[in-house]
């Protein structure tokens, strides 16, 4: 069993310290970063800076990043912000908001300005990817906080802190493998299993190092690297923080799986109800695909225990 | 040439061969010193070419997903 934060971007009360960026700080403590990262650690803050048009908005708003950013420098570590495909993305985060102004902390590419910056590592008992190109500024960084985003994502139904690592601190040749994947089924089985090897890899050299965010905001249907955002399927749910990947994204979908549809969103449209395995219903991929596959592959355990603060 | 999916700006394209030679999905072919995209349904979205090209002439649109453009058609 492992345990899960959440903090409900819901009010309890008209108070400050209710409000969403401020428990983001608590929910991280409440987690364990104290103990993830020591003084002098270099923290890379791993977030999807938007797409590359500057057209779609609805991805983590600077505001947690700076939070985060505050929060690391206050341990006494060195955070960067950093994401994939290269140089030209960090022009797109500078447009979408995330630069230094904004968030007290450096943008870099994570594997380089041209994505050649990599290390190969290996996937003991790989389902399909047996060598990872993991991003090198990742690799060599001393602690990875994990931020991604939910939402969902036409090849895996959905996209979270598994598909954040596995994507997003890859290189594009481990990108196409796992996209290469998409092609021997049609339910995205085998494309979510090489993510969770993607990711694996990814963490391997992250042992007590790593910690996990699912932004459960703005839960729209397309990836953030789509140029248009539509209206979120589900209300705004909150934040969660794991040390557990699995875990986290179990409890991630349940969340969403458990709301009501949003208003004027293809979930209602579609005419779903509390309880529908929702991106299912729109993607035609199974989310949980990934969860089980991340359990079986020894990255965390489905069974969570939901903390509320 | 260019397709709905994938398209260089020829005027741009200073024919280098950057983008075939990252492609793993071989969308591009170099045609009389210019890059052609030669086979677009098979582009999958990586960005390696986009993240290469010297000088910024390639253009991608998101794949047409079946599933979900039922709920955004009719």
């Amino acid at each position: 069993m492992s345990k899960v934060y959440l903090a409900r971007s819901r009010l309890r009360k008209l108070e400050a310290k209710e409000s969403l960026p401020n428990k983001l700080i608590k929910l991280l403590i409440e987690a364990g970063i104290e103990d993830i990262i020591q003084k002098g650690n270099i923290v890379a803050i791993k977030v999807h800076i938007g797409d590359m048009s500057n057209s779609g908005y609805r991805y983590i708003r600077p505001i947690f990043v700076r939070r985060v950013v505050d929060l690391v420098r206050s341990l006494g570590g060195i955070p960067f912000i950093t994401d994939t495909w290269g140089l030209k993305h960090v022009e797109s985060a500078v447009k979408n908001g995330f630069n230094y102004a904004t968030l007290n902390a450096s943008v870099i590419p994570a594997n380089g300005i041209k994505e050649n910056f990599y290390y190969m590592v290996k996937v003991p008992d790989a389902f399909h990817i047996k060598e990872i190109q993991v991003a090198g500024n990742i690799y060599d960084a001393d602690v990875l906080i994990n931020f991604a985003h939910s939402k969902g994502h036409p090849s895996s139904g959905y996209g979270g802190a598994i598909k954040n690592i596995a994507m997003g601190c890859t290189s594009y040749k481990t990108r196409g493998d796992i996209h290469n994947l998409e092609k021997l089924d049609n339910i995205g089985e085998k494309f979510q299993e090489g993510l969770v090897d993607a990711t694996k890899a990814v963490l391997r050299n992250k042992k007590g190092k790593a910690i996990h965010i699912d932004y459960i905001m703005d839960v729209q249907p397309m990836c953030d690297c789509a140029p248009y955002s539509d209206n979120p399927i589900v209300p705004d749910i909150g934040i969660a923080v794991s040390t557990d990947i699995v875990a986290l994204e179990k409890a991630a979908l349940d969340l969403i799986d458990n709301a009501p549809p949003a208003p004027y969103s293809i979930a209602e449209k579609l005419g779903l109800k509390p309880g529908d395995n929702k991106f299912f219903k729109i993607h035609r991929k199974d989310p949980y695909i990934q969860v089980r596959a991340g359990e079986r592959a020894g990255l965390g355990t489905q069974k969570y225990e939901l903390i509320e603060i | 040439m260019s397709s709905k999916r994938v398209s260089v700006d020829q005027k741009s394209c200073i024919g280098c061969g950057t983008c075939v030679k990252v492609c793993p999905a071989g969308v591009f072919k170099i045609v009389n010193g210019k890059s052609y995209v030669v086979k677009p349904d098979a582009c999958i979205v990586c960005r390696a070419c986009i993240t290469h090209c010297p000088t910024s002439c390639i253009t991608i649109n998101p794949r047409e997903y079946e599933p979900i453009r039922r709920l955004y058609e009719g």
